[in-house]
């Protein structure tokens, strides 16, 4: 039968590993769109050369499975010199990751910006920079909004993963409880439980976050 | 200590990577069927039964494919079904890929003009001659590339379980690193098997999508 | 019996009140216009009289059946009710003869062949017998509506339902269309026409049904109907449109 009262001892151990949960994915979700926005417009409006470079990466990320890039960087860097600690490697992982993903996601976007839109502003004299930056991005970001919130999330969710390389995130967190208290069933449904209300509060917050962005709009 | 040369790391390699050409399969062709199930539960009108699929969608899509595949492991063995690795990895990735394809089906269906439904109601077509003289044909044009496109996550997704101790290709990766200490040679080895498995996926339903938009 | 008998009936969306009370009797070979403004009710009365919609109260019979949106009661309606609507609605994955075959032998059971030499008959009174292998996105709006028509005549209605189907027309593709609805109507079969052709209603129609207000407002003869309506709404209607 299922009995979770077992589990309440270690609501401690849960707790930090939520929270290590949370904090990388703050990060890694900034860091990754930042990067994800960069390389899309490298890869839209960049020379040849520069848009090459960027869909193999692109393309080398999004083919590979995630456990497979952490694995490679944690035990595979190391033996050409570069050391990392296992918190370090997973966030890595996830910034490259998620930059890989919403590349691709913020490319279509700016893909659908109406040619008008650039020679408006390049008749009011604004630069590439000012053009893209104040004038193109947001709208461009507004219509692949729902695919990127989805893709953070996604991340998110990968980051269990981490566990493997000993980051002690909610994962490995129940992966102990279960290991001592041999509850495992309940141990992993409340921890999944737990995912599904990051999941949830996740986009939560990216709706709120962008009906302030996107306030220009007229709500129907 | 053996001594691994570099073809034996590849032929150990990719007798593992039918394992996930396998499972993949699987989990793709228990996907679909699952899918189709829950595709017809949401589009017959009880509301109990879309409540369902919705519920289904959220909880598949809201939390890790690696708990889903340690609560299929632990789940199954807890209600004493003798339950292996496969099993267990077989059952998670096409629960996780049913719900990801009733999605993207629920897109390709509902942009169909209502119209289609009325005209056909009009005529006097059932619920069921609508959906397949009328809905599917049109829809799997629209799906066919999205659904090519995320069989490329299954695959992916099969490394997980490597997690729960199934052999596919990750996990024979993890074991010939622990036996010959090059994890560097050997993830890369890993990494472009999987490339080569996931890119022509990528490839193929990108073309797709190129060519269905251009046709409109 | 009339071939359409409409009693009383009420519909709302939620806490809208769209039909007050409709009561209507249509004799088989009636051409009927209704007419009025967008909102006034009449395209949803239309839809009601086929089972596309649900009304709460009151009674609806076509062809001595009871309209009610239960499936197998919409299936019956099929067979003597046929539908044309402002978008056509046609399936783009099947070609003219596929769409128009397509219910003559998935419902009325009929063989292949019977259906191919029906839908080519169709085809021929529409004018377009030559497009039978043609993809309904290769036609033009009046062509596609035309195959509509055929479309629905394949299934021998007794009445035909048209819901504002020259609304989404270019106004040079409208004619053509109307030239094959005054045809039909020269044919005998009942028809019931929601529209906004004024000068198609005044010349065609047996009768004209001007609703307002989710009643029926004013009805009668067109001639009486345009030239001596009645009520105030009827003759501001009928000065803003003509």
């Amino acid at each position: 039968m299922l009995n979770f009262s077992d589990l309440l001892p270690y609501t401690d151990q849960f707790l930090k590993g939520l929270l290590t949960t949370v904090e990388l994915t703050l990060y890694s979700t900034l860091l990754g769109l930042i990067l994800g926005a960069v390389l899309a417009t490298a890869r839209q409006y960049g020379s040849s050369l520069v848009a090459g470079v960027v869909s193999v990466y692109v393309e080398l990320i999004r083919n590979t499975p995630f456990i497979v890039q952490l694995f490679f960087i944690f035990f595979g860097l190391p033996s050409i010199g570069v050391m990392l600690s296992p918190w370090q490697a997973g966030m890595i992982a996830m910034v490259i990751n998620l930059a890989a993903y919403s590349t691709e996601i913020i490319r279509a976007g700016l893909g659908t910006t109406p040619k008008g839109q650039w020679e408006a502003a390049k008749v009011l004299g604004l630069s590439f920079k000012q053009t893209l930056l104040r004038v193109v991005m947001v709208p461009a970001v507004e219509k692949i909004y729902p695919a990127l919130t989805s893709q953070c999330i996604i991340v998110m969710l990968g980051s269990a993963v981490l566990s493997q390389i000993s980051v002690p995130d909610l994962t490995y967190a129940a992966n102990l409880v279960q290991s001592r208290n041999f509850r495992s069933f309940e141990s992993y449904l409340i921890t999944a439980g737990l995912y599904l209300l990051l999941a949830i509060l996740m986009r939560k917050a990216f709706n709120m976050i962008g009906r302030r962005v996107f306030s220009y709009r007229v709500i129907k | 200590m053996i001594e691994f040369s570099n073809i034996d790391i590849i032929r150990n390699l990719l007798i593992a990577t039918q394992w996930t050409i396998l499972l993949s399969l699987a989990a793709f062709a228990g996907g679909i069927t699952v899918a189709l199930l829950l595709t017809a539960a949401r589009l017959n009108k009880t509301p109990l039964l879309s409540i369902f699929v919705r519920i289904y969608v959220e909880v598949f899509q809201g939390t890790p494919l690696l708990m889903q595949m340690f609560l299929c492991f632990f789940g199954l063995s807890m209600i004493s079904i003798e339950i292996s690795a496969w099993n267990a990895a077989a059952l998670s990735l096409t629960l996780f890929t049913s719900a990801f394809l009733v999605e993207i089906w629920r897109g390709c269906i509902d942009t169909l003009p209502k119209g289609q439904w009325e005209a056909s109601r009009c005529l006097g077509l059932s619920f069921l001659q609508t959906l397949r003289y009328i809905i599917l044909p049109q829809a799997i044009k629209t799906a066919l590339a999205p659904s090519i496109g995320f069989s490329v996550q299954v695959v992916k997704g099969t490394a997980l379980a490597s997690v729960i101790g199934f052999v596919e290709l990750t996990k024979a990766g993890s074991m010939l690193n622990n036996a010959t200490f090059e994890p560097f040679k050997v993830f890369t080895f890993v990494a472009i098997i999987y490339f080569i498995l996931c890119y022509p996926l990528s490839w193929t339903s990108k073309f797709l999508e190129k060519k269905f938009n251009a046709s409109r | 019996m009339p071939l359409v008998k409409i009693n009383d009936v009420h519909k709302y969306y939620g806490d809208l009140h769209v039909l007050k009370g409709v009561n209507l009797s249509i004799k088989q070979g009636e051409v009927i216009c209704i007419i009025g403004r967008s909102g006034s009710g009449k395209s949803t009365l239309l839809r009601c009289m086929n089972g596309l919609e649900d009304y709460q109260k009151g009674g609806i019979t076509v062809d001595y059946k009871e309209v009610t949106t239960e499936d197998i009661q919409v299936k019956a309606l099929a067979k003597s009710v046929g539908m044309i609507f402002q978008n056509f609605n046609l399936f783009p994955h099947l070609t003219v003869g596929q769409n128009i075959m397509l219910a003559p032998t998935i419902v009325l059971k009929q063989s292949t062949e019977e259906a191919r030499v029906v839908a080519k008959k169709m085809l021929t009174k529409v004018g377009l017998a030559d497009k039978f292998d043609s993809y309904p996105e290769q036609l033009s709006g009046g062509q596609q509506q035309r195959v509509a028509i055929a479309r629905a005549l394949a299934m021998s209605p007794k009445v035909l339902l048209c819901d504002e189907i020259t609304s989404a027309l270019d106004p040079e593709l409208v004619g053509e269309v109307l030239k094959v609805v005054e045809q039909l109507a020269e044919e005998g079969i009942t028809l019931i026409l929601v529209t906004h052709e004024m000068n198609f209603a005044r010349d065609v129609s047996d009768r004209v049904v001007f609703m307002n207000q989710g009643k029926i407002w004013e009805e009668g003869p067109p001639k009486d109907i345009f030239e001596k309506p009645q009520t105030e709404e009827l003759k501001l209607f009928v000065n803003s449109v003509l």
